[in-house]
């Protein structure tokens, strides 16, 4: 009873902290860094509304006004709501989220009053500056988010001093220190922090939204516009040598279905049995690292005989030798592949439902193209022969590679094959394949990627957006299914080179792409070469990388109790460090005649003779003097020598000052106490 | 049971640092405590959150984000502990007040460690605390920071009249990020004094006869009559006593004092305060007495009259002055 | 490596005057000493004790000794600034005001229980001491060099003084106490029939000049950084802890001054041209001790005096 009544009479309610001018201008800094790292993932009108805030609440400060009331705020409230949700047409999902927290965070500020507010906008601060993690990874923005964490920490410190204001040099200085100690602890967290495979919850769609690559379908258009892209696609780092530049097709997904200009993965290859891999050579090991496209498949250099057998990827290998995973790729994924160049791919014989897809075409369409295709038929050629003739037709006619091609209609094959004549590799590839079909020969469009750019500073190579590319797959009885490129009939250098080669004019490729800029190149290619450090070493540190770098180092004893009982351990070991360096009394650097001095005292200690803080060096010789009476002489002098050495102009000459120091250093070197 | 659990049990398991045969304490490392603010248990909140976020985006730069801000938790909590640990306490003075006003007290509190402590804040009793920032005790450092020593100036409210002892002293600090609350006690063997309330009643004082006869013995007032020195002229001195010559000197008009034949002293007698009663109509207890001759000590001292008080037990002799004035309150506050 | 034989000198000076000093003053050497420093180091001398301690015989024998005219004042209560300063007279002869200087113009002015004459007087002296001139009646009287006051006063809680304020204080370099004799001193002292009677027979051991030339090499002596901190800190170690919310005690600037003069005058007499802590530690509680003085209620301070609270609680750096 007597506890709970004596307790209540001594707890006094703590009274409210109102903060002052200089804590809003520290947490206005604040979060104008945190808005300037967010403003381009925010609709404009956002923006505006956040420092027409911010300008409101200062305004507010310097008249001395008071705040707005809550009829007023909640209305503002409920209006930005209802501005997200047309913006966005929704309020949750990543972008509209960001937008309404920000938003929200705005709005608070003009009820921000007492230490209760500023400490919740500076909370919130800090999960909007982890928020910029969701739209981009890349050391930049790592470095962006350097300022508003300082910035953010030096508010809250001025918030704790609020008796008085600190200098901002101060402030600066030791919120910097502050994060620069955290790092340690950080680093022991990041590598041992048991990792957990996510999402624990359902991942907003919009997430991924920017992610791009190659589509599932086939549409005029779509490679060229990718073309465009210098976002990189994935980073190859090869075992041994690196196969030829036109060896170099990466495989994606293998369009099977025409619908008009458009051409799909159809859904029917499932159940068809898996075609047969011979292959001859050798095999060609590498690892992938995959930017994340938000699609299933991943690209491996053609053909595949060995999948990656990443555990959280699933991978599985397609009837057409596409390897998929069980889920989209989203984040960076690393994964080995093991290909061959030389190979049979297919069955002996390709079955009915296998031919009737190969084969399939939409009627009434494209009737010149489907006449030249039925030309060949009837002059009984050999499919081997078909594909030779068309080829040839695409080399003897002048037909041009070319970024922006003209629009096509209706019947687009007989358009491109007949009157423009100008394409990209989907063109040509789409158009064979139609050929082929027409004319009776299988084939099968695979999309991917063709090239890639090594980068000499890490010895890997670069594959971008703009390297994709389409190429087609015709069945020949005996030789089951082999790979044509009709884009290298027409530009043998887009496939022996690279994309920029290939086109007259270039200006619409990305600068990344092209072969121009010579220097900007090379130090783009060193800062990738940093940036793929990154993505193996930081981002790619998943559950998978971080028990087998655990494993190595811990050998067969890994396992969670270990891995937790290392991370306490040796973040107490790190604290230890750290609070030894903090309480450690930092002494004033001793010149070598204090020191000498030093050891002269510590002598003395032994027999109990200690100078005390209030004592001069002469006083405390006196009393040693007459304490050991055998030494008087020799204590006397070195106490009147260490006064003048210390207390004395150096001013007569140097000389006479280093005479006094050796006879001080022999004195004590020759004393020996003792009573 | 309800002893057991009186506060004052679980006070003597707190650790305190008490004074030092030097008479200053000294806050050591196991006589801090610490504990999380609300602000503290809040960010506790953001990095749980920031962490299921990280998890559930796979975020490898929200981990570095979590870890970095779990970390600066961490670090944070060091230096509020080393904020506290390691300050010395001692008091500086105390001063006299009457019983129901505000003691003053002034502390020294001050760095030992040679580093500059920011945000300390003492109290003796919650609603008055004092902050400060203490110099680093490095002479070296004083000339870079401008700080200077201050002292803490705390208050105290008080009732009783008479000796007390100094409570305990509360020190603690928030800085640098107030996510922690670092906390320390600090005991001093130290004793003030509170005088007693001075009485509200407007009673007149009892004419005490001249009791310079009846005591006799003070030479101070039986003294030849020689002359100590000079007054200012007031009205109704004896035109006699005006020293005509000294005045000349354009100083004011003076009046020669005489020892023993001085104005004749006031005498505050607890035994009259009974005639006092009679006469006013008004019962006055034992308290109430003793704040009427503090009343009456302070309005003498304040009409600078030579005054002496006569108590059940001590006498104190007719003089003037802080020191005569100061020891006739404080054995007034003593009284029994 | 001229300062330094320059010091060699002057200590021998400085110790002939010490000697022939203590011939005089007997058992007495720290106040004599101390004494001295204060006059090299160009200050005025508050000699505070009880009656018949000697007061007078230690003011009048450094005068002697050093050489330099003496005018002794006896204060009283109707004393008046012109008994001291000086009054100017009508000159019917000359037809003009005739300036008939007082017993201020001299060396050394003796000024005996100065607590006994009004404030108004005191105030007068201690303008003229500040200053070093005289101004009456429009004109200016330059004080002869060297100049310094040497008084002494009862302590303030006898009847019938004008104790003098704070503010007066400070101007007085150093205030020492005379104490009584040991009984070695006090039986030589029997024997001799007092110093009077020997003071007679003191020749000085030195001149005005020389003594000038004394005090000009007290600011040649070195005071390093490391003990201007430790200055500092004492300094701010009085400000803390004799002060109030109310009262804002503590050293002034020129009492920081002071103890500097004083601690270089110290080691000027040891034969140094440099000042080490025990310099300091030697002049402190003449230097301050009438400066300070003990503010509210003190914890543990009985019996200990405000320069050892000082010397105790402050480190030298």
């Amino acid at each position: 009873m007597g506890l709970f009544s004596t307790t209540n009479k001594v707890s006094v309610r703590k009274p409210v902290v109102i903060m002052q001018r200089h804590h809003l201008q520290w947490l206005l800094l604040s979060l104008a860094w945190v808005l300037a790292l967010h403003a381009t993932h925010l609709p404009i009108w956002v923006n505006v509304s956040v420092i027409a805030a911010a300008v409101w609440r200062y305004h507010i400060e310097i008249t001395g006004k008071k705040l707005p009331k809550i009829y007023l705020t909640i209305p503002l409230t409920m209006l930005a709501g209802l501005g997200i949700i047309f913006t966005f047409r929704t309020l949750f999902g990543r972008d509209a989220s960001l937008a309404l927290l920000v938003i929200m965070l705005g709005l608070k500020l003009l009820e921000t009053r007492t230490m209760r507010d500023y400490v919740l906008v500076i909370l919130l601060s800090y999960f909007l500056v982890a928020n910029a993690f969701l739209f981009s990874q890349s050391l930049l923005t790592l470095a962006f988010t350097l300022p508003p964490l300082i910035c953010i920490t030096a508010t809250l410190i001025s918030m704790s001093h609020r008796h008085s204001q600190l200098s901002w040099q101060f402030l600066l200085k030791l919120s910097g220190g502050l994060l620069l100690q955290a790092i340690p602890v950080m680093l022991i967290l990041f590598v041992l922090f048991p990792r957990i495979p996510g999402p624990l919850w359902g991942i907003p769609e919009d997430s991924y939204s920017d992610m791009t690559g190659l589509n599932d379908s086939l549409n005029f258009g779509n490679i060229s516009n990718l073309t465009k892209n210098s976002a990189i696609a994935f980073r190859v780092e090869f075992k041994n040598k690196i196969p030829p530049q036109n060896q170099l097709y990466w495989r994606g997904p293998v369009l099977w279905h025409q619908n008009g200009s458009q051409w799909l993965v159809s859904s029917q290859h499932i159940g068809l049995p898996k075609e047969k891999l011979v292959t001859n050579g050798d095999a060609i090991s590498y690892s992938i690292t995959l930017e994340p496209h938000n699609r299933t498949w991943l690209l491996m250099l053609d053909m595949p005989s060995v999948i990656p057998n990443n555990p959280e990827l699933n991978p599985t290998l397609t009837h057409d030798y596409q390897v998929i995973t069980s889920q989209n790729v989203h984040t960076r994924t690393r994964y080995n592949g093991i290909s061959h160049s030389q190979y049979r791919l297919g069955n002996a014989q390709l079955s009915e439902v296998e031919r009737n897809m190969a084969l399939q075409l939409n009627e009434f369409e494209n009737p010149k193209t489907k006449a030249l295709a039925q030309s060949w038929v009837d002059q009984q050629l050999t499919p081997k022969l078909i594909v030779e003739t068309a080829l040839n037709q695409y080399r003897s006619h002048p037909f041009r590679y070319t970024l922006s091609p003209p629009r096509l209609g209706v019947n687009s094959m007989d358009e491109f094959l007949f009157n423009t004549r100008q394409g990209f590799c989907e063109h040509y590839a789409t158009s064979f394949v139609y050929l082929m079909r027409a004319a009776g020969v299988p084939a099968r469009i695979v999309t991917g990627y063709q090239g890639g750019e090594l980068n000499p500073n890490g010895h890997y190579l670069i594959v971008r957006q703009s390297d994709a590319h389409a190429w087609a797959e015709v069945w020949l009885d005996e030789q089951g299914w082999v790979r044509i490129d009709p884009t290298a009939a027409v530009s043998p250098a887009r496939i022996d080179e690279n994309v920029a080669s290939a086109l007259n004019d270039t200006t619409e490729l990305p600068m990344m792409a092209r072969q121009d800029y010579k220097l900007l190149r090379s130090i783009y290619l060193r800062w990738d070469t940093v940036n793929n450090g990154w993505n193996q070493w930081v981002l790619g540190y998943n559950e998978q990388k971080q028990f087998e770098l655990l494993s190595k180092l811990m050998g067969k004893k890994y396992s969670l109790q270990y891995l937790i009982l290392w991370m306490m351990g040796s973040i107490a070991a790190v604290m230890l460090v750290i609070s030894y360096f903090l309480l450690k009394t930092t002494k004033t650097l001793s010149s070598p005649n204090q020191k000498h001095y030093n050891r002269y005292l510590a002598k003395l200690k032994k027999l109990g003779l200690i100078p005390l803080a209030t004592e001069g060096a002469q006083d405390f010789a006196n009393r040693a003097a007459v304490a050991l009476p055998s030494q008087a002489q020799s204590i006397l002098e070195i106490g009147e020598i260490y006064n003048s050495l210390r207390y004395s102009q150096n001013l007569s000459s140097k000389k006479s000052s280093a005479g006094k120091s050796t006879r001080m250093k022999q004195l004590i070197k020759a004393f020996k106490p003792n009573k | 049971m309800s002893r057991l659990l009186n506060q004052q049990f679980w006070t003597k398991w707190l650790r305190v640092s008490k004074a030092q045969a030097s008479g200053s304490a000294l806050i050591g490392i196991r006589q801090v405590y610490i504990f999380p603010t609300r602000w503290g248990l809040l960010y506790g909140l953001l990095l749980f959150a920031l962490l299921i976020g990280s998890i559930n985006y796979s975020l490898n730069l929200g981990y570095v984000l979590t870890f970095l801000l779990t970390s600066l938790g961490h670090v944070a909590m060091l230096h509020t502990w080393r904020n506290v640990v390691n300050c010395q306490v001692d008091i500086l003075y105390a001063e006299r007040v009457f019983a129901g006003q505000l003691t003053k007290f002034a502390l020294n509190i001050a760095d030992t460690k040679q580093r500059p402590r920011h945000s300390i804040t003492a109290y003796l009793d919650a609603q008055y605390p004092d902050v400060q920032d203490l110099p680093s005790s490095s002479p070296h450092d004083k000339q870079q920071d401008s700080m200077t020593a201050k002292p803490f100036n705390l208050s105290l409210p008080t009732i009783k009249r008479g000796w007390h002892t100094l409570p305990r002293i509360t020190l603690y600090s928030e800085f640098p990020l107030s996510l922690f609350h670092a906390w320390a006690y600090v005991q001093l063997d130290f004793r003030y004094m509170v005088y007693p309330t001075p009485s509200t009643l407007t009673l007149l004082k009892p004419n005490a006869p001249d009791s310079g006869g009846e005591l006799g013995s003070t030479s101070q007032i039986e003294g030849d009559e020689e002359f100590v020195g000079h007054k200012p002229y007031q009205l109704g001195d004896s035109s006699k006593r005006v020293d005509w010559k000294a005045s000349s000197r354009g100083i004011g008009l003076l009046t020669k004092q005489y020892q023993g034949l001085g104005a004749s002293p006031v005498w505050l007698d607890w035994s009259l305060l009974g005639e006092t009663e009679i006469s006013s109509g008004i019962s006055i207890d034992h308290e109430a007495k003793i704040s009427l001759l503090t009343h009456w000590v302070m309005d003498a001292h304040e009409a600078q009259s030579l005054f002496g008080l006569r108590l059940p037990n001590t006498v104190i002799y007719p003089s003037t002055g802080d020191a005569h004035y100061h020891a006739c309150l404080s054995t007034l506050a003593l009284m029994d | 490596m001229q300062v330094n034989q320059i010091s060699s000198t002057a200590q021998a000076t400085i110790e002939k005057i010490i000697t022939a000093t203590s011939r005089i003053i007997l058992g007495k050497q720290q106040q004599i000493r101390l004494s001295l420093a204060c006059i090299l180091a160009g200050g005025h001398l508050l000699i505070e004790d009880l009656p018949g301690m000697g007061k007078t015989t230690l003011a009048h024998t450094l005068a002697q000794v050093l050489g330099l005219a003496f005018k002794r004042t006896q204060f009283t209560s109707d004393l008046l600034p012109a008994d001291i300063l000086g009054v100017s007279v009508f000159d019917r002869n000359t037809s003009s005001f005739q300036f008939h200087p007082g017993p201020i113009f001299t060396n050394v002015l003796l000024a005996d229980e100065i607590n006994r004459a009004t404030p108004k007087t005191q105030s007068a002296l201690l303008e003229a001491m500040e200053e070093g001139q005289v101004s009456l009646e429009g004109n200016t009287h330059s004080l002869p060099a060297p100049f310094f006051v040497i008084a002494t006063q009862n302590p303030k809680h006898h009847i019938g003084t004008f104790a003098l304020p704070e503010s007066q204080l400070d101007r007085f370099l150093m205030r020492i106490q005379l104490g009584y004799p040991d009984a070695k001193s006090e039986r030589a002292l029997l024997k001799n029939q007092g110093g009077r009677i020997l003071a007679g027979s003191i020749h000085a051991c030195v001149d005005a000049a020389t003594l000038l030339q004394l005090q000009n090499q007290i600011s040649l002596v070195h005071i390093s950084e490391a003990l201007l901190d430790y200055l500092q800190a004492i300094i701010a170690y009085t400000r803390l802890h004799y002060s109030n919310v109310s009262y804002a005690g503590g050293l002034s600037p020129r009492a920081g001054l002071a103890l500097r003069q004083c601690a270089q005058a110290w080691a000027l007499m040891q034969g140094r041209d440099f000042v080490i802590p025990e310099d300091i530690q030697a002049v402190l509680p003449s230097v301050v001790e009438h400066r300070l003085q003990i503010v509210g209620e003190q914890p543990y301070t009985n019996g200990i005096s405000i320069g050892d609270q000082i010397l105790n609680g402050v480190q030298i750096p």
